[in-house]
Order: structure tokens, then C-alpha cells, then sequence
């Protein structure tokens, strides 16, 4: 298994860089009505909003001090979701009898960095990760152990 | 991992991706913060 890490890794990155910081439309507020052109559902709560961005609106002065650390999490994410996609593994030359294996070592390798970073990138008074990619590998984590329904993952801290 | 593990990751990315195309800052500051703090 270890002898394909660095592999599996590669398939992430492309994922990463690629698709997940080179995707991601913004909706823009319609010029000609001035209002938002779609409502959406939120996927935690299940309500309904509109909103949108306005025209001198960017993604990083909109969503601020915690916008590098968001997209990077969210540029993981399209990396693991699509290191399983057959379409993006058999490019870097994995079989198929092998994409359960490049999700485990992707997972893992996040897990590694999200759970134990390092300890100059830890912020005590905020509690969380100071640096952006640290702190998006922790959400993916502490998301999958909120939210497991079975034993997907389990962490023990100081023996408890 | 590959069934519930890859469905968790699909949630979450779904829920970043709509927040963030849809410039939804408050929603996903409260949900953001809520996953990014350590214990």
C-alpha cells in the first residue's frame, strides 16, 4: 500500500489544482433586473435563499480571513471525490482494482495533515490551524468524525 | 471508506461549492467555523 502513497498523492493534486481551484462558478447579481437569478436549497438546513454576488464582489474580499483556508478545503475535497472517477485515475495509470485503495491513501494522507499539522501552525486562542491548507484538511476530518455513521474513522487524544 | 467515506466527502464539497458560488458568507462562516475548530 505505502509504495503507491506518493502515486495516489498525484492523482489528489491534479484534482486539486486542476478542477478544484479551477472551477467553481460565481452567481453575479442579473444587471438587467438587479435581483439574484437563483434561489437556493441549503444543503445543511434544507432552506431556501437567495443571494449572489454584486458586481464589484470577489470571492476573497466577500468571504475574507477564512476565504484561503475554505478553498483550499474545497480544492481537497474535488481532489479526493475525483481520485475515484475512472476518467481521472486510468490518466496516472491506476486500474480499476485499485481506486478503493486511492481514496484510503488520499483520506489518510488528509486525515495525517488535518490531525496532527504542526504545532507552530496551531493558534491556541482561536483553536483552530493557523495555516490555510492545515486547517482544510482538519474540517474534512473533523466533518467525517461528526458525521460518520459507522467507524470510519476514529481518533483517540492523549489516551482518552 | 469507499461508500460512506466517499459519500461524507461528496456532502461536504456540495456544501462549500453552494455557499461559495452562491456568495453565501454568513451560512458558511457559521458552518466553517463550526468544522474548523480544534478540540
Amino acid at each position: 500500500m505505502h509504495e503507491h502513497s506518493k502515486e495516489a498523492y498525484r492523482v489528489m493534486v491534479a484534482g486539486h489544482e486542476l478542477f478544484g481551484h479551477g472551477s467553481g462558478k460565481l452567481i453575479q447579481k442579473d444587471a438587467k433586473t438587479g435581483k439574484c437569478p437563483l434561489v437556493f436549497e441549503d444543503p445543511v438546513d434544507h432552506s431556501k435563499f437567495e443571494s449572489c454576488y454584486e458586481p464589484s464582489d470577489t470571492y476573497n474580499n466577500l468571504f475574507g480571513e477564512f476565504s484561503s483556508s475554505y478553498e483550499e478545503c474545497r480544492a481537497d475535497l474535488s481532489g479526493l471525490y475525483l481520485s475515484t472517477n475512472p476518467q481521472v485515475y486510468k490518466i496516472f495509470d491506476f486500474k480499476d482494482d485499485f481506486a478503493k485503495d486511492l481514496l484510503w491513501l488520499n483520506t489518510m494522507g488528509e486525515i495525517r495533515k488535518g490531525a496532527l499539522g504542526q504545532i507552530s501552525a496551531y493558534n491556541p486562542g482561536s483553536k483552530k490551524w493557523k495555516q490555510a491548507h492545515t486547517q482544510g484538511a482538519w474540517v474534512i476530518t473533523n466533518y467525517i468524525l461528526q458525521n460518520q455513521k459507522s467507524k470510519v474513522l476514529e481518533i483517540k487524544l492523549n489516551d482518552k | 471508506m469507499f461508500t460512506e467515506g466517499h459519500q461524507l466527502v461528496t456532502n461536504l464539497l456540495h456544501i462549500l461549492q453552494t455557499y461559495k458560488s452562491s456568495g453565501a458568507v454568513d451560512r458558511a462562516k457559521k458552518f466553517y467555523d463550526k468544522y474548523s475548530e480544534v478540540p
